[in-house]
């Protein structure tokens, strides 16, 4: 594992509107470190999360993220700011009328790609790595809960980010599938991948350790 | 885990899911069209991309939040233990509430017992064909129209549908009616008009009206009428001189043939607080309730109580929309201006004059253009999407609406836009089309 550092926070806070939710984060994250935060509901995990990826304004600290420096981000940069990230949310946010390779497409052509070729050669490869090799031609709704999560996570590796920002990514999965899923963001982050994962699954964090960000009380602790 | 091995023979029957057999009405209906391009737009935004999303009929709350009393009312209600059934019609605090705004400010005279409460427009909408039509009856509608379609086909009535012009700002006219009313048990009729953010002039609704009367003479006590539905859900969005008209104020004899469907999801920015409410014959109104009553699709207790509260002081009201609707028509005359500039410039748009509601119609002539990839816009598809692509501006095609695939026409919503967006917009709508050859 290499000691490139893809996301450094001095001192953030995170802002809702005009309130700060959570206060004074200090955070080194290095490639391929696969990282929890937990925390109770509404204790600024999606936040900060939200800050990660230019959701919300740096309102407050030095946040630098896959390079990009936060708090001179201007507006025309967060695509190119996205596009070094992957988003997984817990609803799985498919485009419920096309297939599971035109919903990877449509996402690569928003992000510039244009020849066709190295499209599909992409798509193959991310298919491979997520176990939907057979899956391409199918619709979302032929798929299971977790199948349907593998593609958004095969969604979110198109561009081949350096960081995931996970946000409950298995809050509507069954706690057999939560592992598969668990299991394969394990093994991404092996292969580089940094993983930022929100949760508040027990079970999933107890049985998978790593280090840890602890939200409590507008802060967060880190343990492990 | 007990009992796993009951459950695995469960999930295996359910691996087919999708080839469970359903109703051949569930099997066959459609979902919105709107819904389906709102997910690409999201999509896009979700990379990043900073989209002029004017494709949603909805308010954006921080643009155009529901009046601060109402909120505080609703809360105060739930406080005050208002947690249990409604009364089947609504509120009667409500209903009288409803039957003085109508008297004050709709020009209409209807007492509580006319008056039907439900949770928003659709379900009032629901109610009126299910009592009105019987299966394999006529429904006749213009398009482009909102949604009336799936209402149709809810209740297997075989539909007519005009096709409207731009000539006439998209409203059906009197002679386009004409042909069909023989057969027809319900006319469908919707102003201020969605999507096209239009409006029936008096002398338009007049000859509709009369047409309906002398239909109905025609037919005798005997037979079922010709009924109107009659959908003025955006009525207090009536914006500058434009005046809004309604069948029963311009012709009385309408009266018995007309079912309004109203409520505050457009006046008051509440769509999420689900009140609406219909205003009828009593006997219509009587069976629409029990219709209801079997679907459990009333408005929830404490947000009647609210509202009744609410528009018991119309001074509150008046104040409220004056603020709105200035927000509103700011952001549509923007969007015109810019639109006819675009178009005095030597652009492929056009814009009609916005009446009211929150929509501005407006069109793309752009078939047969060349992107700057030397890519030629063959059709409607193309163009929408070069349009989001380039422009970045997400609007609805009229096709959603029921219109031809190749109708250049659209939709622009400015419920969620706020006013630097307007121009901010346009500006990049030009640099777009300058992109064009
Ligand atoms: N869109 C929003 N606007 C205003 N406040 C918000 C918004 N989303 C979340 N909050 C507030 O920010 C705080 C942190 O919420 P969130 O980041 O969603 O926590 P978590 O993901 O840990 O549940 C909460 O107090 C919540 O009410
Ligand atoms: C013409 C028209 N009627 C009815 C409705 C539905 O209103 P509600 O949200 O109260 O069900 C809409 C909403 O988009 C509408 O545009
Ligand atoms: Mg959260």
């Amino acid at each position: 594992m290499s000691n490139e550092t893809v996301i450094k926070l001095d001192n953030v806070s995170v802002f809702q509107e005009h309130s700060a939710v959570v206060n004074n984060i200090n955070l080194e994250v290095k490639k391929g470190e696969f990282v929890y935060m937990i925390g109770k509901t509404g204790s600024g995990k999606s936040s900060l999360l939200k800050t990660l990826y230019g959701e919300l304004p740096l309102k407050q600290g030095e946040a630098t993220v896959a390079g990009f420096n936060l708090k001179n981000v201007k507006r025309k940069e967060i695509p190119f700011l996205r596009r070094k990230l992957g988003i997984v949310f817990q609803d799985f946010q498919l485009l419920s009328d096309r297939s599971v390779y035109e919903n990877l497409r449509f996402v690569m052509k928003a992000t510039g790609w244009k020849d066709e070729a190295a499209i599909k050669k992409q798509i193959d490869s991310v298919l491979k790595k997520t176990g939907l090799e057979n899956k391409g031609q199918k619709m979302p709704y032929e798929l299971s809960g977790g199948e349907q999560q593998r593609v958004s996570v095969a969604r979110a590796l198109v561009n081949s980010p350096e960081i995931i920002l996970a946000d409950e990514p298995t809050g509507n999965l069954d706690p057999e599938t939560s592992s598969e899923i668990m299991s394969l963001l394990l093994d991404i982050a092996k292969s580089g991948t940094a993983i930022l994962f929100a949760t508040h699954d027990f079970i999933l964090y107890n049985k998978f350790p790593s280090r840890t960000l602890k939200f409590e009380n507008g802060k967060v602790e880190q343990l492990g | 885990m007990l009992n796993c091995g009951k459950f695995q023979n469960m999930s295996a029957a359910a691996t087919n899911v999708k080839d469970l057999k359903v109703s051949k009405l569930a099997e066959n209906i459609i979902g919105s069209e709107i819904i389906k391009l709102a997910g690409e737009v999201n999509e896009k935004i979700k990379q990043g991309e900073k989209i002029y999303n004017l494709t949603i009929g909805d308010f954006n709350p921080k643009q155009f939040p529901i009046p601060a009393e109402l909120k505080q009312y609703i809360v105060d209600e739930y406080f005050a233990d208002q947690t249990n059934y409604p009364a089947a019609d609504g509120m009667l605090e409500l209903r009288n509430a409803v039957s003085n705004l109508l008297k004050q400010r709709g020009g209409l005279d209807y007492k509580n017992d006319e008056i039907l409460i439900a949770g928003g427009a659709r379900p009032v909408i629901y109610a009126i064909f299910r009592t009105l039509v019987d299966a394999n009856d006529t429904v006749i509608f213009a398009v482009p129209s909102w949604n009336n379609n799936h209402y149709t086909y809810l209740n297997g009535a075989k539909p007519v549908v005009i096709q409207a012009t731009p000539e006439n700002n998209f409203m059906p006219r009197a002679e386009d009616i004409k042909p069909f009313i023989k057969e027809a048990t319900l006319l469908a009729l919707c102003s201020p008009q969605n999507p096209t953010g239009t409006i029936f002039s008096k002398e338009a609704l007049e000859e509709i009206c009369d047409m309906v009367i002398a239909e109905n003479l025609r037919r005798g006590p005997e037979q079922k009428p010709l009924y109107v539905m009659y959908d003025q859900i955006y009525w207090a969005l009536v914006l500058g001189e434009n005046k809004h008209y309604n069948p029963v104020s311009l012709r009385p004899e309408m009266r018995n043939y007309t079912v309004f469907v109203d409520g505050i999801s457009k006046s008051l920015a509440a769509t999420g607080v689900r009140v609406g409410w219909s205003m009828g014959p009593k006997r219509i109104i009587d069976k629409m309730k029990a219709v209801l009553t079997h679907v459990g699709a009333w408005a929830p207790r404490a947000e009647q109580m609210a509202t009744a509260k609410y528009l018991s002081d119309l001074n509150l009201y008046d104040t409220y929309l004056v603020t709105q609707k200035k927000k509103i028509s700011d952001r549509l005359e923007g969007f015109y201006k810019g639109f006819m500039a675009l178009k005095s410039e030597g652009f492929g748009v056009h814009a009609i004059t916005p009446q009211a509601a929150i929509y501005l119609t407006i069109q793309f002539n752009l078939n047969g253009k060349k992107t700057a990839e030397g890519n030629v816009l063959e059709n409607t598809a193309d163009v929408t999407r070069y349009i989001l692509d380039e422009a970045k501006i997400a609007v609805v095609p009229f096709y959603a609406f029921g219109a031809d695939k190749d109708s250049t026409w659209y939709r622009l919503s400015v419920g969620t836009c706020s006013l630097e967006d307007v121009s901010a917009a346009i500006e990049s709508l030009r640099a777009a089309l300058k992109k064009l050859s």
